[in-house]
């Protein structure tokens, strides 16, 4: 019991930390470091969401962008200012019945999560009745259509024009909460007994059945679950970028968080943490790759926008292909772990 | 009767893997279904579970009809199964694979389990009612000695074992077991005899085991079901099933 107590203290320490630290950066950093790792986080938690369905219940979904547009969409909808709103509308006048309406965007964050949860209900539904990975191309399917929708849905998202004007987000405190409370709901959840019955579908469906598993039933929660946290993700990306467009949410935007879960581990919550970092930061870091580039007055022809895809199209291959489990496979990072570190360096040298 | 199969029947395409099955087994006992490989012995189970859905007849399990059923129903119902070939959770620790049988019998919900606020919510409560009923179960079968261990780490006869507890943490009343002692040497198919006895005393279930080592069979099933090619040809006490002229032949025949 005691030693229950003391890693809740401690858990409750790590989160104070991480947020008295975001607190303090968003005054101290400047904007453009500050925005890159409000994306790291943003892309934590979309990432997290990712690794629910595909990681820990053993389905392949590709449907996070679309799940993100809903999102966004209700962010950039119902967040800016009704007085603004007639001058991005200019093609068409938005909808009477959204005109007037504006929300908070912590409401804004919900609804679109909760909207995102009710498609993928609806997607989920027929779909994941059947046996075999047919949820991959449906979700593939969604996220086209949902943003081929928001395209021509001229007077509610303003079409390809897109809704500028959003009320920017970048307070790393804010944001880092959000991420935050995804990780402990996701943990408590992944923790109880349904997090054990999801995990025990991803390790033989037809064993989890016969041990009583409703597998629809269990599939579906995961997949709501995971299109609402990929629906708030997606409202904190648009209100991020300020603008949100159709173009935004093509659907190669879910391969970022395809391959932030395969090298953090299918199935570690601290794997894809850590990976969203390191995916995020890179991202921003090989830029360079997609601008031309001379070296000795000679222009280096492959150097142009595309390039830093093709970069990452190879490490995700190279981390298939060598490292199956990524960095933190199925484990954890926790206290327990940690403390046994100087332990295992002490044991390898014994096995030698 | 606690399980009873009208006229069961399971076609593959051209195949008739069980053919017109009629079984009634009485509540409490060992029974075994015995026959040549491909008789189809395992398709009767996996009908019987709800793996597959029968092309004709009927099962009843406790007088119900549950015919076709989803596998999870039925596992509810009070059904269990192990598998011919070994089907652990292997990544999982040997603690997980029995626990995760506990989940069908949870009563909170999904909110319920992750806003586990005490007082508010059963969760907590529950969690560790499964936690102290796993422990229990792995104590009397005598794996609590590898309870953390992985699963696919334990030696073969262990690996049997745990996957009839975790079939037991169902709580079923009728157990399937599926070729328990396949690879299994004189001295531990005994052992397993043994286990099996034990296993229907203490949990007072009724056992229905599909078996080739015949020593096995003779040993501790009380009525015996002879299948070859899908067809029941012999049923009855071990004695008459091993004297049985028809049985005979058909082992003779399948031994080319
Ligand atoms: N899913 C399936 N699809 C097609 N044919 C199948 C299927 N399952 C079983 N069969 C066929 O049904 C017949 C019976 O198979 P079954 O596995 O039930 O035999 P068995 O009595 O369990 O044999 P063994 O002792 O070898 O385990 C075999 O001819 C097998 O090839
Ligand atoms: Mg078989």
């Amino acid at each position: 019991m005691k030693n229950i107590n003391g890693k809740t203290v401690l858990t409750l320490g790590v989160i104070a930390f991480t947020l008295i630290l975001a607190f303090i950066l968003n005054g101290a950093l400047d904007s453009y470091v500050r925005r890159i790792l409000n994306l790291c986080a943003i892309y934590a938690i979309i990432s997290l969401s990712l690794n629910l369905v595909n990681g820990f219940t053993g389905m392949f979904s590709l449907g996070q962008a679309g799940f993100m547009a809903i999102g966004a969409y209700a962010v950039a909808i119902f967040t800016v200012p009704a007085e603004l709103r007639a001058s991005g509308f200019y093609l068409e006048p938005m909808m009477p019945l959204l005109a007037n309406i504006e929300l908070p965007l912590i409401a804004a964050l919900l609804l679109g999560g909760l909207l995102a949860a009710l498609v993928a209900f609806v997607i989920g539904f027929p779909v994941l009745r059947l046996r075999g990975d047919y949820l991959a191309i449906a979700t593939l399917g969604f996220s086209e259509i949902i943003r081929i929708l928001f395209t021509n849905m001229q007077s509610v998202t303003n079409g390809a024009l897109g809704i500028k004007n959003v009320p920017q987000l970048s307070n790393m405190f804010l944001i880092y909460l959000a991420a935050v409370i995804t990780i402990a709901l996701l943990h408590l959840l992944l923790t109880s007994s349904y997090g054990r019955a999801l995990k025990a579908i991803r390790e033989d469906e037809i064993v989890a059945e016969a041990m009583g598993i409703n597998l629809l039933k269990h599939k579906l929660a995961a997949f709501v679950i995971s299109a609402f946290f990929a629906g708030v993700g997606g409202g904190l990306y648009g209100a991020l970028l300020g603008t949100v467009d159709p173009k935004n949410f093509i659907f190669t935007l879910t391969y970022n968080f395809v391959l932030i879960i395969v090298l953090g581990g299918l199935g570690s919550i601290s794997g894809t943490v850590i990976a969203s970092f390191i995916i995020t930061i890179g991202m921003e870091w090989l830029r360079f790759f997609d601008e031309p580039l001379k070296l000795f007055g000679i222009e280096i022809l492959i150097f142009r926008p595309g390039l830093r895809m093709v970069v990452f199209s190879v490490l995700l291959m190279v981390i298939v292909l060598f490292f199956q489990k990524g960095i933190m496979g199925q484990r954890e990072i926790s206290f327990d772990m940690l403390r046994r570190i100087p332990l295992r360096f002490g044991k390898r040298r014994e096995d030698r | 009767m606690i399980l009873r199969t009208e006229n069961l029947t399971m076609r593959f395409g051209g195949v008739t893997a069980v053919d017109s099955l009629n079984l009634n087994v009485p509540e409490g006992g060992v029974f075994a279904i015995i026959g040549p490989n491909g008789a189809g012995k395992t398709t009767a189970f996996n009908m019987i579970t709800g793996a597959y859905a029968p092309t004709g007849g009927r099962i009843f399990f406790e007088d119900k009809d549950i015919t076709a059923r989803r596998p999870d129903a039925i596992t509810k119902a009070g059904i269990a199964r192990t598998f011919q070939n070994i089907r652990l959770f292997k990544d999982l620790t040997v603690f997980e694979n029995v626990i995760t049988a506990k989940h069908l019998h949870l009563k909170s919900n999904l909110l319920q389990a992750v806003f586990r606020i005490p007082g508010i919510s059963p969760y907590s409560a529950e969690e560790r009612t499964f936690r102290r009923q796993t422990d229990e179960l792995l104590e009397k079968l005598g794996l609590s000695d590898q309870r953390d261990a992985i699963s696919s780490s334990l030696p073969y006869g262990r690996q049997r074992k745990l996957e009839i507890a975790r079939a037991l943490a169902t709580e079923p009343k009728l157990l399937l077991l599926d070729e328990p002692a396949a690879g299994m040497n004189p001295q531990e198919t005994e052992e397993l005899a043994r286990f099996i006895e034990r296993v229907r005393n203490e949990f007072r279930l009724t056992i229905l085991l599909i078996e080739h080592h015949m020593d096995l069979v003779m040993d501790i099933s009380e009525y015996i079901y002879v299948m070859d090619f899908g067809v029941n040809i012999a049923r009855g006490a071990p004695a008459e099933i091993q004297g049985d002229p028809k049985v005979i032949s058909a082992y003779l025949g399948s031994g080319e």
